[in-house]
């Protein structure tokens, strides 16, 4: 056994007393394997791996018990010269963040050398060398050159997999990785996975891997514990977590994830919300959101028990003891009901249409700052959004996805392009005539932390666009709209003389749709609005984005990188790249049968819950390329597996491929010789792409 | 890089000039210079010289370009002790100088010494020390420090000359550069301890610390560089405020340097003495800013490719 942790608990002194963060958590580790700990934010998962690698914030965090055995080493008792020569050289960590987590004023090399001249007693030339030679195990092109770069020279994936190289200098036995991939495009995420996947069997390094993504854990991980509130409530092999989740807890997140399959059905949610980490109870810390609570459970606190080999759940349902005997995992599940999805009705009449829309930033330069050139974030986007409807734009970052909706709202003036709402185009109109436009066109931002202002009240927050609008005559009008409006995004009326920070991040969120709500819009941008919050949470938002479209007659334009958010909830899908869209069609025809070589190797990337999916991975090589000097051609093909040689000479016209789906790449030019052969090579699955 | 320069000396050359037309407005708003420079009593004909003497009799344009001209010749001349400016500047400056450099250098190793060592053990002691003497640093006004200094190292101890100044003699600016020095220096201790303790907090560290460095040595070896852009700022801006409004020490001290040759003159209407001190006050906060701008780029390499 590699690593074994008996019964750790970390606290934090807090001035509501003792926040038991990690509170009672033994697993073990052994060498070579992948153990995952999933769970959702503030569960206290990266607190056991700051723990184990001894890194957790002093003096407020202390040790309250427990063991952390690293080959029958001890390490909460380790002296501190021991726990340094430790950190980097037997245990190393990757953290989330890879743009924050190199040090911005010393090159990728500096960094790079300084586990090896500190663990491993490397000269300065040996160390060059070793570093150099990790950089090109990591897969980073040209290394020599890398060497002597910053690391803001380098994109986010090639600063992970620099970490990586950085953990991995001194062949630790352990690689803890928290989050490794959260902050990722998912193309990069396959790339970093399985780099990590191959550097584990090349060295037999055992891995820890944090994560909130069931299907990344699905994935990768060899065994599996799900932690809530401090605690590990279900443990077991992947195969048995993923196919027989039976903690109640366990059962909810998998249901909550949206999928395609279910689009029919609202998505489960995991009602209210986790207790404080200073105010557990002392039975069971789920019975408050679960769905199979009786009253036994709320005088017992929950110990694991076995339902079958390496397979164990903290619920007393499982106990042999219980009146009327243990349960049978399949009935949690069960347990379920389904409730069918909100559908909005609509007329087909179009809300808002984009005509060859496009934003260009200048460049500048020189003495005189004169313009060099243009960073082309949209670069001539077309669509149009019927009423009642939901087209989700999908892409990397860095595809121009915020700044398309910014210039539909006219937050960014476009360069050039129209906006039509009706018979008006926005882009013609001075700021002053806008102004009733800007209370039909609403925006709802991804991060809930940010965009309320921290020293306003719910109500004034709510109430500043319809003063602003004139809706309402006077403050009591307004504040009885307010009253009136909270409940429907499933918030308490009476939240309206509180502040920002008194609310989770699920709520922050349903106050911002409350202030879009507040002056009565037809078209809601939503920007990533969901991609900030844990998967229950997310679940819940959906839930509610649907309810009101089909109550409003909302029409939304869903920008997401998530997509299976998108299979769950759009109904069309317009795939960018590059400040253009590849691919655009409804989402059933989409996601069914891609047709863009990107858009197969996006929805491949996708990691599956469902390990037997048998989708086969489409690898893309490097990254998205800089819009300043976008490719010559189609701006996808040095990545393209497809290319062809005219895709290096002229962008592709977009080419009708069947129904609504429509496809800019030269592969389904009826007159191109290969059209025949892609729609070939698809078989029978669609008839679309023969039709074209 | 040659380029960021050339821009920035470009960038100086309107507010050299905007300098220049605003002292001029004023001395034609503050009074006719020829009634301090000649007596209140002289006779207009003896005025009516002096007039034609600094052209003061002209047409205002033609006023305004003897200014420019003699700025850039450098023949402007004093109207009171009938030598050029820009000695009587450089010679002010050369004290004035000495002072703000020796002030500087002590304030930044002292300052940065206890910001350090305050980051490294927040809360303890030496972190209180420093607090304490910081807050006391910055409320205390240089004129009432510079004088409790004189008295017990001049007057009761006898060990240092009373004030006055003599080229060569070191002895005579230990007094207004420690007074000036130990202000700065409460002001950059809290600072660095400050920007130290945000840096400590970034996920850098805690990957550095991951590595295997310890607590110092993360500290001082990551996030020291991160830490110093702000403290450079400020050095900069404290460096080029001792230049130029150290007149209070320097007039506790009875040190000839440039403030009391400013203020001197203002209250003489010395016309291109003043003028000749605006510019010089513009040129050293035009200079110490590039000088800070081009550290933030030797300090963040962000910086340096953005440019």
């Amino acid at each position: 056994m590699l690593l074994r942790v008996e019964d750790l608990k970390t606290y934090f002194h807090t001035r509501d007393g003792a926040a038991r963060a990690v509170d009672g958590v033994s697993f073990e580790i052994d060498a070579g394997e992948t153990y995952a700990l999933v769970g959702e934010s503030g569960c206290g998962k990266s607190v056991t791996a700051l723990s184990i690698i001894q890194l957790v914030p002093q003096p407020a965090g202390h040790y309250a018990g427990g063991r952390i055995l690293y080959k029958d080493r001890d390490l909460l008792r380790l002296p501190e010269a021991e726990k340094r020569a430790m950190r980097g050289h037997d245990i190393s960590m990757i953290f989330q963040e890879p743009m924050t987590s190199l040090n911005p004023v010393f090159t990728v090399g500096y960094q790079l050398m300084e586990p090896l001249r500190r663990h491993q007693y490397l000269d300065k030339h040996a160390a060059r060398l070793r570093a150099v030679e990790l950089l090109g195990q990591v897969n980073i092109p040209d290394p020599e050159q890398r060497f002597g770069e910053y690391p803001h020279q380098l994109s986010g994936g090639m600063k992970q997999r620099v970490m990586i190289a950085m953990a991995m200098a001194c062949e630790p036995g352990l690689l803890i990785a928290d989050e490794p991939t959260t902050a990722l495009d998912v193309t990069i995420q396959v790339q970093i996975l399985e780099l990590m996947k191959e550097l584990q069997k090349k060295k037999g390094t055992a891995i820890l891997l944090i994560t909130h993504d069931l299907a990344v854990v699905a994935e990768t991980a060899d065994r599996v514990g799900v932690m809530y509130a401090g605690r590990i409530v279900e443990s077991g092999s992947r195969d048995q977590i993923i196919r027989n989740p039976s903690h109640p807890y366990t059962v909810k997140l998998m249901q909550s994830l949206p999928r395609g399959e279910a689009r029919s059905d609202a998505l489960q949610t995991i009602e209210g919300r986790v207790p404080p980490s200073t105010r557990y109870p002392a039975w069971c810390r789920f019975a408050d959101r679960c769905h199979m609570v009786h009253d036994a459970c709320r005088t017992v606190d929950p110990v694991l028990l076995s339902l079958e080999e390496n397979h164990a759940a903290a619920c007393i349902l499982y106990e042999e003891t219980r009146p009327g005997g243990k349960i049978a995992p399949a009935e949690v599940r069960k347990a379920v009901p389904a409730v069918p999805r909100a559908e909005a009705p609509t007329s087909g009449e179009v809300l808002v249409r984009i005509e060859g829309l496009k934003v260009h930033f200048p460049i500048k330069k020189g003495v005189f700052k004169h313009t060099v050139g243009h960073v082309k974030a949209v670069d001539g986007v077309d669509l149009s959004f019927k009423r009642g409807k939901t087209i989700a734009v999908v892409g990397e970052s860095g595809c121009g996805k915020t700044t398309l909706g910014k210039a539909l709202l006219q937050l960014v003036r476009p360069t050039a392009g129209r906006v039509w709402v009706g018979d008006t185009d926005l882009t013609t109109l001075s700021r002053g005539d806008l102004h009733p436009f800007r209370r039909r066109l609403q925006v709802i931002f991804q991060d809930p932390y940010s965009a309320l202002n921290p020293r306003m009240m719910v109500g004034e927050i709510v109430m500043e666009g319809m003063q602003a609008h004139g809706i309402g005559r006077n403050r009591a009008e307004r504040e009885d709209r307010v009253q009136e409006l909270l409940p429907k995004v499933g918030l308490d009326p009476d939240m309206i003389h509180r502040y920002p920070h008194e609310f989770s991040g699920g709520q922050r969120q349903r106050i911002g749709i409350a202030r879009c709500l507040a002056v009565d819009p037809d078209f809601i941008v939503c920007d990533e609005a969901t991609s900030a919050l844990d998967v229950s949470v997310q679940a819940q938002i959906i839930n509610l984005l649907a309810e009101l479209q089909k109550s409003m007659g909302l029409t939304y334009l869903f920008i997401t990188h998530n997509l299976g958010v998108v299979e769950y909830l759009a109904d069309e899908v317009a795939v960018m790249y590059l400040g253009r869209i590849v691919e655009q069609g409804s989402t059933a025809e989409v996601f069914k049968s891609p047709k863009h070589p990107y858009t197969r190797a996006l929805l491949s990337a996708v990691p599956q819950i469902d390990p037997a999916s048998g989708v086969e991975k489409i690898r893309l090589g490097g990254d998205v390329p800089s819009p300043v000097r976008p490719p010559a051609g189609c701006h996808f093909n040095p990545r393209c597996p497809e290319v062809m040689p005219r895709c290096k000479v002229a962008y592709p016209d977009v080419y009708d491929v069947g129904g609504t789906h429509a496809c800019a790449c030269y592969l389904y030019d009826p007159s191109e010789a290969v059209g025949a052969k892609a729609a070939e090579k698809e078989g029978g699955a669609s008839g679309a792409a023969g039709e074209a | 890089m040659a380029s960021f320069v050339l821009r920035r000396l470009l960038q100086a050359l309107p507010v050299f000039a905007g300098i220049l037309l605003i002292c001029f407005l004023l001395f034609k708003l503050s009074g006719d210079p020829t009634r301090l420079l000649a007596g209140e009593r002289a006779p207009e004909y003896v005025r009516e010289s002096i007039r034609h003497k600094f052209h003061l009799d002209e047409p205002w344009y033609r006023q305004l370009g003897f200014f420019a001209s003699g700025m850039v010749n450098g023949e402007l001349r004093s109207y009171r002790h009938d030598r050029p400016v820009v000695e009587m500047i450089l010679e002010g400056a050369a004290v004035t100088l000495r002072l703000a450099l020796g002030a500087i250098v002590i304030a930044v190793a002292f300052g940065l010494l206890a910001g350090l060592l305050s980051a490294y053990r927040p809360h303890s002691w030496i972190d209180y020390l420093s607090a304490a003497g910081s807050s006391v640093g910055v409320s205390v006004p240089a004129f009432w420090l510079a004088m409790l200094l004189t008295l017990l190292f001049s007057v009761h101890l006898g060990w240092l000359p009373i004030g006055g100044y003599r080229p060569g003699h070191l002895e005579y600016l230990v007094i207004p550069v420690a007074t000036l020095g130990l202000i700065s220096m409460a002001l950059i201790a809290r600072l660095s301890r400050n920007c130290l303790m945000e840096a400590m907090t970034q996920d850098y560290v805690r990957t550095a610390r991951a590595k295997g460095l310890g607590g110092f040595q993360a500290l001082v070896g990551h996030a020291f560089p991160n830490a110093l852009v702000p403290v450079v700022t400020v050095i900069g801006t404290n460096l080029a405020g001792l230049m130029t409004g150290a007149v209070l020490t320097e007039t506790t001290c009875s040190l000839p340097g440039l403030g009391r040759i400013i203020f001197q003159a203002i209250s003489e209407r010395d016309h291109p003495v003043i003028l000749g001190g605006c510019l010089f006050f513009a040129f050293v906060f035009v200079f110490v800013n590039l000088c800070v701008d081009i550290l933030y780029g030797l300090l963040d390499p962000r910086i340096r490719h953005h440019e």
